[in-house]
């Protein structure tokens, strides 16, 4: 046997996808069953082309798979069986690890699995019979009792039906006139009540008047058993049918024999049928004794099913994706018996030890179906060589050879392929809600730079800005803290549970996501010194208000923060974030934080958007496309850096330079519009300078504007044209390699072309076209230039789109913080302003703390946290992600059984 | 009981929450910050400055008074909460050692 070299491979970070080695796993089909149970719990080997639906089948295991079908199929009527009775199913937490599955179980499971569903079949369908029997007795017990009781009834009274009067009704309707004897026919049955007025009317519509018809409905509904089919409780009929002529009774009985009536005797006197009745009614009880029995031996026989019937029921679940999976396999070996199976994997490359490590304890373990008589012989052999001590020295030396035959190999693949491996991230518990949402918009290509980790912080701290509170901070802080010091109960709660519940368990998804967005909340509301609706005072506001009574009374003066006196503004800013000044100056406040905020989500946006054009540059370094790099991202950084950095740069130099508390040129009133201004660098043209203050911000403004537009006009065509014209100039070198050495043209596809961000340098993916060298050219030049004059329009106006899409960071601020003000005054201030004497106003303050936390958490922290997660889901989505991000793989499916619950 | 064991731990994070916060906003009251300002019970003109700050000092003392009474009565349902809670944790232990002797009994 070959033995592997066993190369170092570290575990990657999950910057990048794992690294995948492409192997061909070649299975014994005696221990085939077993290697695959184990692959399957290990969960780390992916099989290629197996699920197509033009895969052939080798058959060799159709009569498998049926035989698990057939299996279940026992499992769900046995299952079905214990539901009715509410006898207790046992359930195994623990059944993926202490109850694995071997091959020679399945012969095990078929055996006990038809033992008990023939005795429980036999026991239900015993039961079922003594119970229609009881039925039917108490049916025609009732029935005779009634037929007494309407009988006997001419003894009390003239005034009611009696036989004669009964005689003399029937003969009124007849033609005929006392030409028959005067004698009274009578029958009784019972009928299903659902069924008995469509009976009633056919029977009047053909006997007339001939036929009288008496009812009475029993108790209590009674069970009905079809076969096939569910017991049924169905409301029951005791009829009871007078004629005074016997030709009409064959009709009667030809119509109760269609409509499932079940006919009783009847005896004629009064005292047989009281004899009847108490006869019935000793046997009645007799019946439910054996009933009771029956009953128990029953629930005894399926408290034993299903003390086992989970374990049967997983490990039968698995054994089915097994054997569907070893049908899709393909056969090797000789004509006349195959013994292998070869599969085609994908494993990741640090875990080949492990699976091969797995794959030798699983053969050397293993016990197929058929080895239960050569385990009996090898048990016969030993008996017959005991008194012998020459032949072990043989049986060492064969034991190995055995084992190497027949066990499983796995051999790498070096050739290269065309497809691209499968993307698989080694993810843990805090990484894994991260991926989760990069995953809900594409899976990464093979090898290219994932932005979950990236995401760790830029999407709690986007989500911070729009939802920045101190006090809302510190509940999600709370309600995420909860659910990880409780994750051990929460995971045995998914685990019991009967139900799924999908909200908790997309909470308990993202736990960790919660948890650094509040966090990071909390830094957002020390920056905006905000908790609870309300701004703190931590360092003394620089600001102070200075005027004297008669200068308030004065209606003439307007009362204002003046910045440029040093009464007012101190000239020293606030230590860290906003100034509380602001939370109380009224109309003022707006004004200030709107422009500060705009100015944040234009400075955050374009930095997110750079850094994704830096990821991009990596990615193309990484991945070896330096034509992308050169030709495609480099004239987009060029872009934005020109325009939206240079905005950047007027909105940081104008905070810097320009100030109320500086004199002129530099004060409030002269500060340009960093808006205006950028508008008149993009067009280009000059403004007059307002009196006494300077034409420009800083020294050759216009001269470096208009140097910045000409560079970023510049790269457009290079956009434009420069991969077209690289792939053209590619196209002809290769041609006259080609001339020049006769060699097969290496074209390229269009739908590989027309990846912008993914250039493959395939030279292996050979392709031969029977059409001429000149019309392909020009055909998939067309589509080139198309694609590329698409992606030029996109980039240039897409940069423009996207700035203007970060705005949305200001809206919700500003949104949620005046919710938050207005859930204050409108809520919590009722019950502070009022004047109210103590024992009324503490209830009401009560109250109104229990109506304001309660919006509080349902209104601000849950739906305007919702809605800042999805603001901050779309901007790395679509803003972030399309700068670099290409997701264009396939995830890692692995063969894989998922963890066994209570509702599997 | 009259209460779940979910309405409970409600109960008890409102109660704490209550309290912490009433406590908190009582302090403020106390200390006249000049945030809470709008919301004392004051009319919007003053015939003089004395006359605003007495009026003033007077709505933030019986304001701070206020929060710190009923920051007392949610102390108290908070313990009434932990009460609850405790008992319900003692039924259930009570209903867990019934476990092993059902178990027995089957056995």
């Amino acid at each position: 046997m070959r033995v592997f070299k066993k190369r170092q491979t570290k575990v990657k970070s999950f910057f990048r996808s794992e690294d995948m080695d492409l192997c061909q796993l070649l299975l014994h089909t005696e221990n085939a069953f077993d290697c695959l149970i184990e692959v399957g719990h290990h969960g780390a080997v992916q099989f290629n082309n197996v699920y197509d639906e033009d895969r052939l089948l080798n058959n060799l295991y159709s009569k498998k798979v049926t035989q698990c079908y057939e299996l279940l199929r026992i499992v769900d009527s046995l299952h079905t069986y214990i539901v009715q009775l509410h006898v207790n199913e046992i359930f195994y937490p623990d059944v993926d690890r202490e109850n694995r599955l071997k091959e020679k179980d399945l012969a095990k499971y078929s055996d006990s699995l038809k033992r008990i569903h023939v005795e429980a079949s036999a026991v239900t369908e015993h039961y079922y019979r003594l119970d229609s029997r009881r039925n039917r007795m108490m049916e025609h017990s009732f029935a005779l009792n009634k037929a007494n009781k309407y009988m006997v009834s001419d003894m009390g009274s003239e005034l009611l039906y009696s036989e004669s009067t009964v005689i003399g009704l029937v003969q009124d309707a007849t033609t005929t006139s006392g030409a028959y004897p005067a004698h009274l026919n009578y029958m009784i049955g019972c009928i299903r009540a659902d069924k008995f007025y469509s009976f009633e009317l056919l029977l009047y519509r053909l006997c007339s008047f001939n036929l009288i018809i008496r009812f009475s409905e029993m108790p209590s509904p009674v069970y009905e058993y079809h076969y096939g089919y569910k017991p049924e409780r169905v409301r029951k009929f005791a009829i009871l049918m007078m004629a005074s002529s016997t030709m009409i009774w064959p009709k009667v009985l030809k119509i109760c024999a269609h409509y499932h009536v079940n006919i009783y005797d009847c005896p004629s006197s009064a005292s047989q049928r009281e004899d009847k009745v108490k006869e019935l009614s000793q046997e009645i009880v007799n019946v439910e004794k054996v009933l009771k029995e029956a009953e128990l031996m029953r629930r005894q026989i399926l408290e034993v099913a299903g003390r086992d019937l989970f374990i049967i029921r997983v490990n039968l679940r698995k054994a089915l994706k097994v054997y569907d999976l070893m049908n899709r396999l393909r056969l090797v070996g000789g004509v006349e018996v195959p013994r292998y199976l070869l599969a085609e994997v994908y494993i990741p490359s640090s875990d080949v030890p492990e699976v091969e490590v797995i794959l030798r304890n699983a053969s050397r373990i293993s016990g197929g179906a058929d080895n239960i008589d050569s385990s009996d012989e090898d048990e016969m052999n030993d008996m017959k060589t005991m008194p012998n001590t020459t032949p072990y020295p043989i049986e060492a030396d064969f034991q190995p050879l055995e084992d190497m035959s027949a066990g499983a190999i796995l051999l790498k693949k070096n050739r290269l392929v065309n497809h691209m491996p499968p993307t698989y991230f080694r993810l843990n518990k805090f990484t894994r809600g991260f991926q989760n949402l990069i995953d809900a918009y594409g899976m990464a290509d093979y090898k290219e730079l994932n932005p979950a980790p990236y995401t760790i912080i830029t999407f709690p701290f986007l989500f911070a800005v729009m939802f920045g509170d101190l006090g809302h901070g510190i509940l999600l802080i709370l309600f995420s803290s909860l659910m990880i010091w409780k994750h051990r109960e929460i995971e045995k709660y998914q685990i019991n549970a009967t139900s799924e519940n999908e909200i908790l368990n997309i909470l308990y998804a993202g736990r960790y996501i919660i948890l650094l967005m509040g966090v990071f909340s909390v830094y957002m509301g020390l920056v905006y010194n905000i908790v609870m609706a309300k701004g703190f005072n931590l360092f003394g506001s620089s600001w102070s208000c200075r005027y004297n009574e008669t200068t308030v009374y004065d209606p003439a003066f307007h009362v204002t923060l003046d910045s440029s006196h040093p009464h007012f503004y101190s000239g020293h800013p606030y230590p860290l974030g906003m100034d509380p000044v602001w939370a109380v100056c009224g109309q003022d406040s707006i004004t200030t934080t709107n422009s500060l905020k705009m100015k944040m989500a234009i400075v955050l946006g374009i930095s997110q958007m750079m850094f994704g054009l830096g990821l991009a540059a990596a990615n193309c370094v990484l991945m070896n496309r330096k034509a992308d790099l050169i030709l495609v991202v480099i004239p987009q950084m060029i872009f934005m850096l020109c325009l939206f950095g240079y905005l950047v740069f007027l909105i940081f130099y104008k905070w810097m330079s320009y100030g109320g508390h500086k004199p002129a040129p530099y004060n409030a009133a002269c500060a340009p519009s960093v808006l205006i201004t950028f508008i008149n660098m993009m067009l280009m043209k000059k403004e007059d300078p307002v009196e006494n203050c300077l034409d420009y911000m800083y020294p050759n403004e216009r001269m470096i504007e208009f140097a910045l537009v000409g560079i970023a006009f510049c790269t457009i065509p290079i956009l434009l044209a420069g991969k077209p014209i690289y792939l053209m100039r590619r196209r002809r070198k290769m041609q006259q390699e080609r001339e020049r050495d006769f060699k097969r043209m290496r074209r390229q596809t269009i739908a590989e072309m027309r990846s912008t961000m993914r250039y493959t340098d395939d030279d292996n993916s050979e392709t031969s076209r029977q059409k001429s060298v000149d019309n392909e050219e020009e055909h998939e030049m067309s589509e080139i230039w198309i694609h590329s004059g698409i992606h030029t329009i996109e980039t240039v106006l897409g940069s423009v789109s996207h700035t203007a899409s970060y705005l949305r960071l200001w809206a919700l601020s500003l949104a949620h913080d005046q919710l938050s003000d207005v859930l204050w005054h409108m809520v919590l201030t009722k019950g502070f302003a009022n004047t109210l004497p103590l024992y009324y106003g503490v209830p009401v303050l009560m109250a109104t703390f229990f109506a304001w936390a309660i919006l509080t958490v349902a209104i601000l922290v849950m739906m305007e946290g919702l809605s800042a997660f999805l603001h901050t889901l779309r901007l790395h989505w679509v803003e972030f992600q399309s700068k670099f991000f290409g997701g264009a793989g396939e995830s890692f499916k692995a063969f894989n059984f998922p963890t066994s619950n209570q509702r599997s | 009981m009259f209460c779940g064991r979910k309405c409970c731990l409600f109960c008890l994070f409102m109660s704490a929450w209550g309290f912490l916060m009433l406590n908190l906003l009582g302090i403020f009251f106390y200390v006249q910050s000049l945030m809470l300002l709008e919301s004392l019970p004051l009319p919007h003109h003053f015939p003089s400055q004395e006359a605003f700050k007495e009026q003033a000092d007077e709505a933030y003392q019986d304001v701070s008074t206020r929060c710190f009474v009923a920051a007392v009565f949610y102390l108290g349902f908070v313990f009434i909460a932990i009460v609850a809670i405790r008992r319900d944790n003692k039924r259930r232990k009570r209903l867990y050692k019934r476990g092993p002797g059902h178990l027995r009994f089957r056995r």
